[in-house]
């Protein structure tokens, strides 16, 4: 079974790929038929997604959370969740030309990756772990959809008064905004217990609640960015660009905590590689 | 000036300025800017800023969550619907608001509520940042040490624990062994253990092991690690402490002579192997009790065994509940976030019509319109707008 992963993934990938190629044609040919066709598309990746996440969760018996591979599964599974909610709600499928690029490369990194499954170290078997690994799951999908509806509002508000421009085929200003303000606002409390029981769990894993190691303080750095995003929107100004630009932030700083700190700096979180 | 402190525009400074040296600190973490002054000033700062600020808006707070019927505006972008006061108050009612109504200047005004929780939440989770805050400089205070010994012996308490806890303690080492599980991969290292206060027994067949330190006192001990000592007894050296066995370390040299000893563990079997400058070095798998010669005349070595250390770390833990009492108030003002948010609708009437005229009052412009898409649906609306 463990073979099947891959093929899975692959498949999985192609789906991603191919909402992105109906989405992009649909939005430079400015045909809404073939933005329905992307949609399908997207639910097949999601469907055969989740195929991969059961698949995984009976290969190893428990929730599939405990290495890189695991969790960026997760993340992409989350991340296709938010989006077809936030599109329903919304009516967002447009944004799905900005959202399909982010679950691409997520899943090229993930088909790249050792898919053989491994013991867990002891101290990460613990049921803390498994709180605040689905807590960051689904704040980072949350996150994730937020950015791509943040990067389609900074660019239609490049040439909103350009009116032959394709970027007219998005939704309003207004409603990206909101979609980003609202999956921004389901995000934050999951990643504020997403490091709470990080923190619970290194008490009792390492005999400390906060050590500032690199990917602790990154995890932080992401929930000031994001407080940051939620305060300015009650001062004047603050909502509708320079608010993008903050998701845009935050973004980079989830990107950075889940990466750049595994590849690029030293610390105790090395169970990505 | 307190106006100031208390601003939401120092906030948004402050948490700033600790996001940019946070970045800073993780890329030059050599300047160890988390323990600088500078550091400690600006949280300090965020600590009043937020205090006052929550200070600051609780009375408000306490208001709007007892407002009543009769403070409902009368100005405002009221919506006509068809319903009647009574029809409309039980919708409400169904769709769990709480519903306040008074009748003045023949007028009925109705003010409808849902959601308390969720108007609550970023106070609760201000006040947990804060607890949280406190808990952490009170555990500034903490101090940790490591005891390190082998099945069967006592250990005192480490130096830095003894200020805290005086001479008195002390540890047994009753075993200590590593738990596999179903698949044969390690699931756990474990270590039971007595404590002994001024030599009476104070905690019996004590255990602990990793994500499940022993609570003693205002202290926890870890399953730290374990390590190793092969003992090797030396004999008919000049230069070897006579009569006596010397743990060394798996695969570290130790010099006797002209000799250098080293104990390797191959997979379960111990290598024993004697190298000198001169000759190809020697060795072989042994048992103990197994002896090699070495390189001064009627000197040998004796391989005795291998023994097990387990290493505990002991903390004190003053503040951390504190700090666990702020992370579990953080995680109920999330859940609070997620499950509920705040709106009003405020309703005025004039009896006799079968009319209302109401008006929905939330933060997020996607409760509003939710809100009065549902008000659409159950009850058409009247076409002017007030
Ligand atoms: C990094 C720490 C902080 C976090 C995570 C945080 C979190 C939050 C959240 C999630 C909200 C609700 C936002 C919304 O409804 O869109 C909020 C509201 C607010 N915060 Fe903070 N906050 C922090 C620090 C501060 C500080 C230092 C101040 C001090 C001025 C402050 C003042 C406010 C105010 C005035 C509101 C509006 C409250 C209301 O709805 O009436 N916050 N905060």
């Amino acid at each position: 079974m463990e073979q099947l992963q891959l093929p899975l993934l692959w498949f999985m990938l192609a789906a991603y790929l191919g909402a992105f190629m109906f989405y992009a044609f649909s939005f430079w040919s400015r045909n809404a038929a073939i933005r329905n066709l992307a949609l399908k598309f997207v639910y097949v990746g999601l469907v055969l997604n989740t195929v991969v996440v059961v698949l995984r969760s009976v290969l190893i018996g428990g929730l599939p959370l405990n290495n890189g591979f695991e969790f960026g599964l997760c993340f992409v599974f989350a991340a296709a969740v938010a989006f077809v909610i936030i599109e329903k709600k919304f009516n967002l499928s447009a944004v799905g030309l900005f959202v399909m690029p982010v679950l691409v490369v997520l899943s090229i990194w993930l088909v790249s990756l050792d898919l053989t499954v491994q013991p867990v170290m002891p101290a990460l078997r613990s049921y803390w772990l498994a709180v605040h690994v689905s807590a960051a799951v689904i704040s980072y999908g949350s996150f994730a959809v937020s950015f791509a509806v943040s990067i389609a509002y900074l660019i239609k508000d490049k040439k909103q008064h350009d009116n032959t421009s394709r970027v007219q085929e998005l939704p309003a200003l207004k409603v990206l905004d909101e979609a980003s303000y609202k999956l921004i606002f389901i995000g934050v409390p999951f990643l504020t217990i997403m490091i709470v029981t990080g923190a619970v769990w290194a008490e009792y894993a390492w005999g400390s609640f906060w050590s500032w190691d690199p990917k602790e303080t990154w995890a932080l750095i992401t929930w000031l960015v994001y407080a940051l995003y939620l305060h300015t929107r009650f001062m004047k100004g603050f909502k509708g660009k320079r608010a993008a630009w903050l998701s845009v932030l935050g973004f980079a700083a989830v990107i950075f905590t889940f990466f750049g700190v595994s590849y690029l700096l030293p610390g105790m979180h090395s169970y990505l590689v | 000036m307190l106006k100031f402190i208390s601003s939401l525009k120092l906030a948004v400074f402050l948490i700033a300025a600790i996001a940019v040296i946070s970045i800073l600190a993780t890329l030059f973490p050599a300047a160890d800017a988390f323990h600088s002054w500078t550091f400690r000033l600006l949280v300090a700062a965020f600590f009043i800023n937020l205090a006052t600020c929550t200070v600051k808006l609780l009375p408000g707070l306490w208001k709007q969550l007892h407002r009543s019927a009769g403070q409902v505006p009368e100005q405002g972008a009221y919506t006509g619907y068809e319903a009647d006061e009574a029809e409309l108050t039980v919708w409400l009612k169904e769709q769990h608001y709480k519903v306040s109504r008074v009748e003045e200047n023949g007028q009925i005004k109705i003010l409808a509520s849902k959601g308390k929780l969720g108007l609550c939440a970023p106070h609760v989770l201000h006040i947990s940042l804060l607890i949280i805050l406190i808990g952490a400089m009170m555990s500034m205070a903490n101090t940790s040490g490591f005891v390190m010994g082998q099945v069967g012996q006592t250990r005192s308490f480490p130096e830095e624990l003894r200020a805290h806890y005086g001479d008195t303690y002390s540890i047994e080492i009753l075993d200590f062994r590593t738990v596999y599980d179903e698949k044969q991969s390690v699931d756990n290292w474990v270590t039971t253990f007595n404590i002994y206060k001024d030599g009476i027994m104070v905690a019996e067949g004590a255990e602990t092991k990793v994500n499940e330190p022993y609570a003693y006192h205002d202290m926890l001990i870890y399953q730290n690690s374990y390590d190793y000592r092969h003992l090797v007894e030396v004999a008919g050296c000049a230069d070897a402490d006579s009569n006596s066995a010397y743990g060394i370390p798996d695969n570290m040299p130790l010099g006797i002579g002209a000799d250098t000893i080293v104990v390797a563990d191959l997979n379960g079997e111990m290598y024993l192997q004697v190298s000198d400058h001169i000759n190809p070095a020697r060795g072989q798998f042994v048992q103990p009790g197994d002896t090699l010669s070495l390189t001064e005349q009627g000197a040998s070595v004796t391989y005795l065994g291998t023994v097990v250390y387990s290493v505990l770390e002991l903390k004190t833990r003053f503040g951390t509940p504190v700090v666990f009492a702020g992370f579990l108030l953080a995680v109920v003002a999330s859940m609070m976030f997620l499950c509920s948010r705040y709106r009003e609708l405020w309703v005025i009437h004039v009896p006799g019509q079968h009319s209302c005229r109401v008006h929905c009052y939330s933060k997020s412009a996607v409760v509003v319109e939710e809100v009065e898409e549902s008000l659409r649906e159950t009850w058409n609306i009247k076409t002017e707008e007030q």
